[in-house]
C-alpha cells in the first residue's frame, strides 16, 4: 500500500532565504547560494550543523555543485545531492527534502536552488526522433501557439493575455528580490519587440542568476531546536507528475497542471476556491490564464475577465503570483521553484509587507518543466 | 515499442504563430509555425510555407509540400487554394 505526504509525519518550512534574481554577473554560484542559505539559517534561527541533508536544484551549473559551495558553512559530512528537472528543478528539490523529513530519515533538510545562465543542452533533442519543425519551436513559440489557440477558443484578445504581465510587474516592483523592478503599463507590455505570435518581450520571463533556500523541519525538530512555531509553515501536499499524450483542449501543459494540482488539493483535503495565494509557472503570460482555469480558480474561458476585475490582484479573492511570478521576479531555473516556496511561506506567515495578501491561510506553488513535468505543493498557515 | 505509421498530408490549421526571434541565430526569422489537425489524426506542429501569418485563417485547409532548401528538401504546410483538390 503506497502512501502520500499526508500519511507521513508533518513537515514545516522553518527558514527561507534568497539571493536577488538578476542578470548574469561575474559573482560565483557559490556566493549566490551561500547568501540564500545564510539568510534561511538566520530566518530559522538555526546553525548549519543542524542540517542533516541537502538537495540542490540546478539545471545549468554542471556536475557536483553542492559540496564545494556548502563546505564554507562547515564540512559536516551530510548527504548532498543535485536535482535536475528542467524548470521544475527547484520544486523537485523541495519535494525530495520534504519527503526525506516526512519519512523520518532526516529531522532538518535544506532545499536549495542556484543557477547562472549557461548554454542549455536538452536531452529530448537527442532521443533520435526527427523533429518535423526542424528545431523551430522554442519554448516561447510553444506558448505563442497555445496563446493563439486560447484566443480563438475563447474570443480573448492580445490585451487580455498581456494584462497578466501588467499585474505581475506591479507585484514584482514591490519585491526586493525581483529581477524586473518596474511596474509596467498595458501599452508598455504590448510594445515591441515581438518574440513569437502576440507574445512581446515583457510577456516572456527573464532568465538570469540567483539563489533560493528553504529549511524544512519535522515537528520533533521544531520542539527540540526551539524554533518559532508561529512562523513554521506546514507543507500539506506535494505532487509530481509527467505528461500523458493527447489530453485536453487547453493543451497538455494545462491538463498536466489540472491533474497534478487536483491530486495535491485532494491530498491537502482543500478546494481550489479556498486558496488565498498561488504562485504559477508564468514563464509566458498566456500560462497564467491557462493554469488559473486548469486548477479551478475560475471556469474555462473566464480567467481573462476575472483578472480584469482584479480577482487575482493582491487584495483580490486569490493573489496570483504576488512575488511577481516568473515574468516579474524572474526565472533563473534552479532557484525558481524554491523561491516560490519562500514567497508562499512569507505570505502565510503574514510577513510579506507591501505584497501581503490579507488573511492568507492557504497557498499553492506550481511549476512545469520541459519533459513535461509538473510539481505542486500546498502550504498552510502556522498553527 | 514505437512503429512507423503513415500519415495523411492534409488537414485543418488550428492555430499559428509567426516567430520574430529564435535563439541561436542559425535559423532565419521570421517564419510561421502552425498547429495542424491532420485528416485521420494526429495533431502536429510544422513550419508553414509563408513567412508571416497575414492571410492565414484558423480552420483553413492546409496540405504538405516538399520545399527545396539549398541541397535538401523540407516538409512544410501551405493553405490549399480555393478550388484546389487538396491532395
Amino acid at each position: 500500500m503506497t502512501k502520500t505526504l499526508r500519511d507521513l509525519r508533518p513537515v514545516y518550512v522553518v527558514g527561507i532565504g534568497l539571493h536577488p534574481y538578476r542578470r548574469a554577473t561575474d559573482e560565483s554560484y557559490a556566493a549566490l547560494g551561500l547568501h540564500a542559505v545564510r539568510e534561511a539559517l538566520d530566518d530559522a534561527g538555526l546553525r548549519f550543523e543542524a542540517v542533516q541533508s541537502v538537495y540542490t536544484g540546478t539545471a545549468q551549473l554542471g556536475m557536483a555543485a553542492s559540496r564545494p559551495m556548502l563546505r564554507y558553512l562547515g564540512a559536516t559530512g551530510i548527504p548532498m545531492v543535485q536535482v535536475e528537472n528542467a524548470s521544475a528543478s527547484g520544486s523537485t528539490a523541495v519535494r525530495q527534502a520534504c519527503l526525506e523529513v516526512a519519512s523520518g530519515i532526516s529531522d532538518v533538510a535544506l532545499a536549495l536552488g542556484v543557477d547562472k545562465p549557461a548554454p542549455i543542452r536538452l536531452a529530448p533533442d537527442d532521443v533520435g526522433v526527427i523533429d518535423l519543425a526542424q528545431g523551430r519551436i522554442a519554448p516561447f513559440t510553444h506558448f505563442a501557439l497555445l496563446a493563439n489557440h486560447y484566443m480563438l477558443r475563447h474570443g480573448a484578445t492580445p490585451e487580455d493575455v498581456a494584462r497578466v504581465a501588467v499585474k505581475n510587474s506591479r507585484n514584482a516592483a514591490l519585491n526586493p528580490y525581483a529581477q524586473r523592478t518596474k511596474a509596467r503599463t498595458l501599452e508598455e507590455v504590448l510594445a515591441p519587440p515581438w518574440i513569437a505570435g502576440t507574445l512581446t518581450r515583457l510577456q516572456c520571463c527573464p532568465v538570469g542568476e540567483g539563489a533560493a533556500a528553504v529549511l524544512l523541519a519535522s515537528e520533533e525538530a521544531v520542539e527540540r531546536l526551539q524554533l518559532m512555531r508561529s512562523r513554521a509553515v506546514p507543507i500539506l501536499a506535494s505532487t509530481l507528475a509527467t505528461e500523458r499524450p493527447g489530453e485536453g483542449g487547453a493543451g497538455d501543459d494545462a491538463e498536466l497542471t489540472r491533474s497534478t494540482a487536483i491530486a495535491a488539493l485532494d491530498q491537502a483535503a482543500v478546494s481550489a476556491q479556498a486558496l488565498d495565494v498561488v504562485e504559477f509557472h508564468d514563464a509566458f503570460a498566456i500560462e497564467e490564464l491557462l493554469y488559473t482555469e486548469a486548477i479551478g480558480l475560475c471556469g474555462e474561458g473566464e480567467a481573462a475577465a476575472a483578472l480584469y476585475r482584479g480577482e487575482f490582484d493582491i487584495g483580490g479573492r486569490c493573489a496570483v503570483s504576488p512575488s511577481g511570478g516568473l515574468l516579474g521576479m524572474g526565472h533563473p531555473l534552479g532557484p525558481t521553484g524554491v523561491g516560490q516556496i519562500c514567497e508562499i511561506t512569507r505570505q502565510l506567515r503574514g510577513e510579506a509587507g507591501p505584497r501581503q495578501q490579507p488573511s492568507a491561510r492557504l497557498g499553492l506553488a506550481h511549476m512545469v518543466g520541459i519533459g513535461s513535468v509538473c510539481v505542486v505543493h500546498v502550504l498552510g498557515a502556522p498553527d | 515499442m514505437l512503429e512507423p505509421q503513415d500519415l495523411i498530408g492534409t488537414g485543418i490549421l488550428e492555430a499559428y504563430a509567426t516567430v520574430h526571434l529564435h535563439p541561436g541565430g542559425e535559423i532565419e526569422t521570421p517564419f510561421t509555425i502552425g498547429v495542424i489537425a491532420l485528416d485521420g489524426g494526429p495533431c502536429i506542429r510544422a513550419t508553414l510555407t509563408c513567412e508571416e501569418d497575414s492571410g492565414l485563417r484558423p480552420g483553413a485547409r492546409v496540405e504538405a509540400r516538399l520545399v527545396a532548401l539549398g541541397d535538401s528538401e523540407e516538409l512544410r504546410f501551405a493553405p490549399v487554394n480555393e478550388g484546389g483538390n487538396g491532395t
